[in-house]
């Protein structure tokens, strides 16, 4: 371990380019207090492209972010390791350039408005710490945040999942996580559609539409299932009778869930007799 | 007697298979603005314009061409739209064999 720390010299550099629209309270790589928890990110696993903190919108268009230590290993030789974080417009913190040796060597359009922004900037070397691993993965997610994840679930006829859809029911939940605890906001909701082919004599009936069940935290994971009964009406007439028992009973069932991490998982099933399906749109999130 | 008739038989029999299909036509309007909007049902109108312009135009061939269409609509749309005009497709498909049969003992 002691030649693992003697090894590791971690400079910690963050570079932020801040996007114009967008103003972005920026907290030093060595954990500056802030109001939320800080989480650190070892950019050794990273590649560019990698998101390595998800910040949340504030008032005035601001975006929030707790601290966000950075650490990266020296490749050796007197030589810096950079990286380069670039915050976007949906406040989110990516890696958008990764290089060793000098701060010049750097990609042009990296370099320079940092050069313009920040031209005193040193790197602050620090101590390498065990990484925080959960189940052998890096916890690159574990920032404070939130979340929306939403899917859509339906049934359809003959006429294909774009162009005949009979039932669908959505269900939506919205968390925030900090890497200990997730908890659900307010804003959490099922919905629930059958097409009404009344005019022509029988319609796709919803019976009943409810949160089946509900875990708003906070705790590891936050959850809400959601349940749409449904039946094609009248039950004996044509085309409602080509089911067996007649009408089409079914229900469509959608489960999302919010872990402490900022992961999310959507799934869902269905029970009983549907024409075809179910099928399943994820609207946002669920990842 | 058959032979009498077959000139009235065929001009009633392609004037009702009009009005039907133009009651197809009317029905696919209705559903695409006034009943759940399924913009898919526009397709029945024009299956059902293709078998009244086989008819008027006396090429019959057209006027199948139509009806196949129209059957193809209402199987693939049964459970939304199709179901309704499945009956009409039936009563349409004995008038066009009833034009037929008389035209070819024409």
């Amino acid at each position: 371990m002691l030649e693992g720390m003697k090894k590791a010299v971690s400079m910690a550099i963050a570079m932020f380019m801040v996007m114009t629209t967008v103003a972005v309270p920026v907290f030093a790589a060595q954990g500056d207090s802030t109001m939320l928890r800080s989480k650190e990110v070892n950019t050794d696993e990273l590649k560019v492209g990698d998101l390595v903190g998800e910040g949340i919108r504030g008032v005035n268009d601001t975006c929030d972010f707790s601290a966000l230590k950075v650490r990266t290993t020296a490749p050796g030789d007197g030589k810096t390791q950079w990286v380069g974080i670039k915050f976007n417009p949906q406040c989110r913190a990516v890696i958008n350039a990764k290089w060793h040796g000098s701060l010049e060597e750097g990609p042009r359009d990296i370099i320079e408005p940092i050069l313009k922004t920040m031209p005193n900037m040193t790197p602050q070397v620090t101590q390498e710490l065990p990484f925080v691993r959960t189940d052998g993965v890096p916890t690159l997610s574990a920032t404070a945040g939130t979340k929306t994840s939403e899917q859509r679930v339906y049934t359809y006829g003959y006429g294909t999942p774009w162009f005949d859809v009979l039932t669908e029911q959505k269900g939506k939940i919205t968390f925030s996580y900090d890497g200990t605890n997730a908890r659900q906001s307010d804003i959490w909701w099922t919905s629930c559609w059958g097409a009404d082919h009344s005019s022509l004599g029988w319609k796709w009936v919803v019976d009943s539409c409810s949160i089946t069940s509900l875990n708003t935290g906070p705790s590891s994971v936050v959850w809400q299932t959601g349940r749409g009964n449904y039946h094609c009406d009248p039950a004996g007439n044509f085309p409602c009778n080509l089911s067996d028992p007649d009408g089409y009973y079914h229900s469509l069932y959608t489960d999302e869930d919010g872990h402490a991490d900022g992961t999310s998982h959507c799934t869902y099933w269905y029970s009983g007799n549907i024409v075809l399906g179910p099928g399943r749109e994820v609207l946002q999130g669920c990842s | 007697m058959f032979i009498e008739h077959k000139a009235t038989i065929l001009k009633v029999a392609t004037a009702v298979a009009v009005v039907l299909a133009a009651a197809v036509a009317l029905i696919g309007i209705f559903i695409v603005f006034i009943d759940t909007p399924t913009p898919h049902a526009l397709l029945a109108t024009s299956a059902a314009a293709i078998i009244i312009a086989g008819l008027l135009m006396g090429k019959l061939r057209i006027a199948w061409y139509g009806l196949a269409f129209l059957f193809a609509y209402s199987v693939l749309f049964l459970f939304s739209a199709g179901a309704a005009l499945l009956r009409l497709d039936f009563i349409l498909l004995i008038l066009l064999i009833i034009i037929q049969l008389t035209k070819s003992k024409h």
